[in-house]
């Protein structure tokens, strides 16, 4: 049954999963037919998002959403990916009790040269929301 | 007015692509051209900009638009600040559908960014050095050689640290009392206490205390044996492997000492170490790069010391008169209130300097702040002297700009909503948060401020937004 694949949002630090994602972009033709499912929006570091704006997201009608930070202790402000995965688990919390599934957000961390991690991430994250996906 | 230019460079029908994503995003001003990032297509942003006054510029395509040095370009040909030019990427062969949907999206969101003004902020030309020892003062005589007045003092003497880059407010203990004086820029360059690792049991000494030790003992008490155990606590430096190498020579010559050094990476990487390794092999000395952690006991002979060799990969027992740990390294409670009064994050070991790659090598939380030499863990001669001129020459750096452009886009605090509960103060790393006396809120300075948004995700009334990345713009571009 030919389904419309659903739309995940990647929240992509503006330091490493943005630049992954530049790469990525100039990759082979299946990175750029999976990026092109793909709603990226660029932050300024992953410890910009919020509980609300990512169950904001969700409710918006993204089937998943996917953050993206630098590895620990080399993020360029610092700590903001510690608080990333922080507010990450309280999304998470908060999906938990709404009887919600937790997976649909997933945070990873990646360098900015690493857009082939980055690609896995997106396949793995994509694969799961398929096989979950809300109907 | 918003100009949309979308590059088609690489395409087989690149025409035919372009008709159909123009008609799909239908937006008044759409221009399509193949290879947007050359000559040509620098023309064509000037031409049509000029012609339809276009204000902000969005440049879609591959990573080439990526680039920071074409935006520049982009925008001076249109007659726009840099900040009004927008790349947005496309996937390698998008299909129309998706190159469409990403320009909608980034339209959109370009619609609700504001228009940010800059401010101009003069720097102050005085700079505070913190500590009188080889750091402090090497870095003082540099930067009083590059024509600031510089002003050195005993690291213990700072109260507080209050503003921002190129005007901090220093408070300043004297004799007189407290004074508060303003600096463009803050060195610290305390010597960092070594933390003094107590005996637990007899035979068991700091490694800065051996020689005297065993000096102090009567002839016949002199221990035949002695080992010197580094690392334990944390990976030291090159300076305990250099101070322990002196030590051991110096008791080889003297006493004709049997002398066991145990580590677990002998460090030889500056001027001189590694002939000082050699020398020590040559004079006898053993070495032993233990993996894990070596167990310590009292025995009759002194002490008895038991750990896997990590090159042999066999366990061994070495029993010795007198054992010496290293103290450098250890936990230094003067730091922690060093960083207190001077806002400065610490790493693990309660030294001055967070551990992050992006610090390095003498880069504080705090812009226009520095660390030099012992305070941030470096014990080491050669590279003190070499930190506290890399210092001089950073602090040259920032305040030879004389002022800094500061775009004002920096998180806005809604008075309304702020409720003064300084979660913000504490989680900005990088001390730009306030409280803003008149209106009672939490207040940012641009200057310091880095715009990463941490405040504003930690805000629990979500009293702030960061204007660049406001909900309703992350909302724009995630979605239709």
């Amino acid at each position: 049954m030919a389904r419309k694949t659903a739309r995940i949002t990647a929240l992509l630090c503006e330091n490493s999963g943005w630049k992954a994602y530049v790469d990525a972009a100039a990759e082979g033709v299946e990175a750029s037919r999976l990026l092109q499912d793909l709603d990226a929006v660029k932050l300024p570091c992953s410890g910009k998002v919020e509980v609300g704006l990512i169950l904001k997201l969700l409710e918006n009608g993204s089937a998943g959403v996917l953050v993206l930070g630098c590895p620990k202790d080399n993020c360029t402000f610092i700590r903001g990916n510690y608080r990333a995965e922080k507010r990450v688990g309280a999304a998470k919390a908060a999906l938990r009790e709404a009887g919600l599934d937790e997976g649909l957000v997933r945070l990873d961390f990646l360098s900015s040269l690493d857009s082939r991690k980055l690609i896995d991430a997106v396949v793995s994250f994509k694969g799961y929301i398929d096989d979950h996906s809300r109907s | 007015m918003i100009g949309v230019f979308v590059c088609s460079c690489g395409r087989r029908s690149a025409d035919a692509w372009l008709e159909k994503v123009g008609a799909a995003v239908a937006v008044k001003h759409f221009f399509g051209h193949a290879g947007l990032c050359g000559p040509d297509g620098l023309r064509l942003i000037r031409e049509k900009s000029k012609k339809h006054k276009l204000g902000r510029l969005l440049l879609a395509g591959c990573a080439a638009l990526q680039s920071e040095a074409l935006i520049k370009n982009a925008a001076k040909a249109a007659g726009v600040a840099s900040g009004a030019v927008f790349p947005v990427l496309f996937p390698r062969r998008s299909s129309p559908a998706v190159a469409a949907r990403m320009i909608r999206q980034a339209t959109t969101g370009l619609q609700l960014l504001p228009v940010f003004e800059s401010r101009r902020v003069a720097l102050r030309n005085e700079v505070l050095v913190l500590g009188g020892g080889p750091a402090g003062t090497e870095a003082a005589r540099q930067v009083a050689a590059f024509g600031y007045p510089t002003t050195i003092t005993e690291p213990h003497v700072l109260e507080s640290l209050t503003g921002g880059v190129g005007n901090f407010s220093a408070r300043l203990r004297g004799e007189g009392g407290a004074a508060t004086r303003a600096f463009g820029a803050v060195v610290i360059a305390s010597d960092g206490t070594a933390g003094a690792a107590s005996s637990a049991f007899r035979g068991l000494v700091p490694l800065a205390d051996l020689e005297g030790h065993i000096e102090g003992l009567a002839r016949r008490d002199k221990p035949r044996s002695a080992a010197l155990i580094l690392d334990l606590e944390i990976d030291e430096t090159k300076a305990s492997t250099a101070e322990a190498l002196r030590v051991a020579l110096a008791l080889r010559a003297r006493y004709r000492i049997e002398l066991t050094i145990l580590l677990r990476h002998v460090r030889v990487s500056s001027l001189g170490l590694e002939k000082r390794y050699d020398e020590a092999r040559e004079a006898g000395i053993t070495f032993v790069k233990y993996d894990g952690a070596p167990r310590i006991a009292a025995s009759p002979e002194g002490i008895s010391i038991a750990c896997t060799d990590g090159v042999a990969g066999e366990d061994v027992e070495i029993s010795v008169g007198i054992a010496a740990v290293s103290p450098h390294g250890l936990h230094a409670p003067a730091e922690r209130a060093l960083g207190e009064a001077a806002g400065i994050g610490l790493d693990g070991y309660g030294r001055l300097q967070e551990n992050n790659i992006h610090l390095l090598p003498d880069q504080t939380n705090r812009l226009g702040v520095f660390v030099v030499g012992p305070c941030r863990g470096e014990f080491d001669g050669e590279t003190i002297l070499r930190d506290a001129r890399a210092a001089a020459l950073a602090v040259h750096q920032l305040l030879s700009q004389k002022e800094l452009e500061v775009e004002l886009s920096h998180p806005v605090v809604d008075g309304d909503k702020c409720v003064l509960c300084l979660t913000c103060i504490r989680s900005c790393p990088f001390k730009a948060m306030r409280i803003f006396a008149e209106e009672t809120r939490a207040d940012c300075s641009p200057e310091a401020c880095r715009r990463c948004g941490i405040c504003v995700g930690e805000c629990p009334a979500k009293a702030i937004e960061l204007p660049a990345y406001a909900d309703r713009i992350v909302l724009a571009r995630a979605g239709e």
